[in-house]
């Protein structure tokens, strides 16, 4: 009686147990599946989200390129990625001599435990020089991390996944990008892959793959930067669901996955999307 | 003589024009149940387009395009000829209800179950539905 | 006796990892309005059972974050449930306090049915 309850409870523990991920695999069967939806584009377009997939936004796209509405946060950025904390240490105490360091982020950092973005970086190297952190979203941080993806372009996405914990935080971020959440039911997949590129009234929706290649973003309807986790919110929003705080576990796992998933893709940010 | 044949012919017309207002009033008072009914019907459609097109409540222009729509998505599949194709009104209802049952992978939303619409807006809106 | 050792580590990492989920669970939102509730509450001296029941929806609502679950409109049904009980329309309160539950119990369910479902998700 006592065994079969043991064995009861061992079953089910067994159950409870995730399937250990496998990030490169799921990496490569997410690029089959846009090559197949999309055969004659190549994956190294997706960097550029939906203009890749539609002309016509493009050309527009390329027209605001031009004058790029996020130059003006590249150049405050680097203002204060070069202006002396108090302590007469810098940024560059921290990130070293090249500011250029965006395609290691996320990282998952076993001495803290959990995954380091950029943000959580770069606030975490003002609060260890005796500076306040910055709000996550937008204003000065995002100028500073715009500065460090513009001296990153070109660069491929370079994160790791090396140990159990860094494994586990991959695979948190990966159930929740595949759950359905909200009033309205659904999960990020559903509209960036199996709707990739239908239109949802005027707006197209852009594929997974390179959806980590271009921030921080300016928006023409923020008229400003933005961090990646300030669109997770909107997202989230979108289908009613209740956002998430900017660099929460949750968020930070769900940047971890999605900038795995375009691993070795170049970068290109900042960008500018609609 | 002419004056005859003019006189004449305005008590014709008169006439006539009695004739066919009498028809017309009679017509009308005949057919005046189902002018009621039309006008309640109409209404109804009227209410559900407005749920429809609502972003707040169906906002099924996002994925579904119907005739005439402005800036239609084309996530589903356009919907027309619907009263042909639905015959059962309560087949159609649960449709929008809870897609899931049809299709556990669909992207559309259980409007019913997730109680994002009332039952009266989903009674509308099958009105408008069938009327497409 | 060695298999008990490994069952009570099984166990141990289950519970621990339990309660990591829910220290972990940072869903947004207004801090649940619970301490707020009773002041307001107490007001409405005749409706003791709208206290238990505004408690109750609460709570479930609480769960629904904690399960990263939540729902905008659940916070909209609360707020007016609130609202409603101060300015003594208790017909609405209770209203909008049930609404909120059955919207709790719908984001539950999901939460629980996604759990082995968006697995099927993932391209292989
Ligand atoms: C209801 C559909 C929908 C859902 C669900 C959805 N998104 Fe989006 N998302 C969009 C639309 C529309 C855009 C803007 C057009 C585009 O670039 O895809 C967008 C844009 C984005 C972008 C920016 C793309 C770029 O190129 O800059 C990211 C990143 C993103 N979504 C992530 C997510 C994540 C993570 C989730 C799940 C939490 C999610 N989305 C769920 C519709 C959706
Ligand atoms: C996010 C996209 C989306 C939204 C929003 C949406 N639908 Fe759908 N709908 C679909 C898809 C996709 C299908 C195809 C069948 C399936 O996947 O369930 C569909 C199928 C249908 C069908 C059956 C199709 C046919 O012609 O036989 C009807 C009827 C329908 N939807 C009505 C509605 C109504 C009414 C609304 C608004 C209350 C709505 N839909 C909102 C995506 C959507």
């Amino acid at each position: 009686m006592k065994w079969t309850n043991l064995i009861a409870l061992l079953l089910t523990s067994m159950m409870v147990a995730p399937v250990q991920a496998d990030p490169e695999a799921d990496r490569l069967a997410l690029r089959d599946f846009y090559q197949q939806k999309f055969p004659d584009i190549d994956l190294a377009e997706f960097q550029n989200g939906v203009y890749a997939i539609d002309a016509k936004m493009r050309e527009q796209w390329v027209e605001m390129e031009d004058f790029p509405p996020y130059e003006i946060a590249i150049d405050e950025g680097e203002a204060l990625y070069n202006t002396p904390f108090a302590n007469g240490k810098s940024y560059a105490d921290c990130f070293g001599d090249d500011p250029g360091v965006k395609h290691n982020y996320p990282l998952f950092d076993q001495a803290r435990g959990g995954v380091v973005t950029l943000e959580v970086a770069i606030n975490n190297c003002r609060k260890e020089n005796g500076e306040e952190a910055l709000p996550w979203l937008v204003g000065e941080l995002a100028e500073i991390s715009s500065y460090m993806a513009y001296q990153s372009r070109g660069k491929s996405i370079d994160i790791k996944i090396e140990s159990p914990e860094a494994v586990a935080a991959y695979a948190e971020g990966q159930q929740f990008y595949y759950t359905r959440r909200g009033q309205l039911n659904f999960d990020c997949s559903g509209c960036h892959q199996q709707q990739v590129g239908q239109n949802l009234r005027a707006e197209r929706t852009s594929p997974t793959l390179g959806h980590a290649t271009h921030w921080p973003v300016y928006r023409g309807r923020w008229q400003f930067v933005g961090n990646i986790q300030k669109r997770f919110q909107e997202c989230n929003i979108q289908v009613r669901a209740v956002p998430f705080k900017a660099q929460s576990e949750t968020y930070r796992n769900l940047e971890y996955f999605l900038t795995y998933m375009s691993n070795g893709m170049e970068l290109n940010g900042p960008g500018s999307r609609r | 003589m002419l004056r005859v044949t003019e006189s004449v012919n305005k008590v014709l017309l008169a006439v006539c024009v009695a004739a066919g207002l009498l028809l017309a009033s009679g017509l009308a008072t005949a057919q005046n149940a189902d002018n009621s009914v039309d006008a309640e019907l109409a209404e109804r459609i009227k209410a559900g387009r407005a749920v429809f097109e609502n972003r707040r409540k169906g906002n099924c222009l996002s994925c579904h395009l119907v005739i005439g729509s402005e800036l239609p998505g084309n996530a589903g599949p356009p919907l027309i000829g619907m009263q042909a194709r639905w015959p059962d009104r309560k087949a159609l209802k649960a449709q929008v209800y809870d897609p899931t049952i049809a299709n556990p992978n669909t992207i559309m939303p259980p409007y019913g179950l997730h109680r994002i619409l009332t039952e009266e807006e989903l009674d509308v809106l099958v009105d408008y539905v069938l009327s497409l | 006796m060695k298999n008990l050792w490994i069952l009570g580590l099984v166990l141990f990492s289950v519970l621990a990892c339990d309660s990591q989920q829910k220290n972990t669970a940072e869903a947004n939102a207004e801090k649940s309005a619970v301490a707020e509730v009773a002041p307001v509450v107490a007001e409405v001296s005749k409706a003791p059972d709208f206290v238990s029941l505004m408690q109750q929806a609460e709570d479930l609502y609480v769960q629904t974050e904690t399960a990263k679950h939540a729902w905008l409109i659940n916070l909209d049904r609360l707020k007016d449930a609130r609202l409603a009980a101060k300015e003594g329309d208790m017909d609405k309160a209770v209203a909008n306090a049930e609404e909120a539950i059955k919207l709790s119990e719908l984001a539950l369910k999901q939460a629980e049915s996604e759990k082995s479902l968006w697995q099927a998700r993932v391209p292989q």
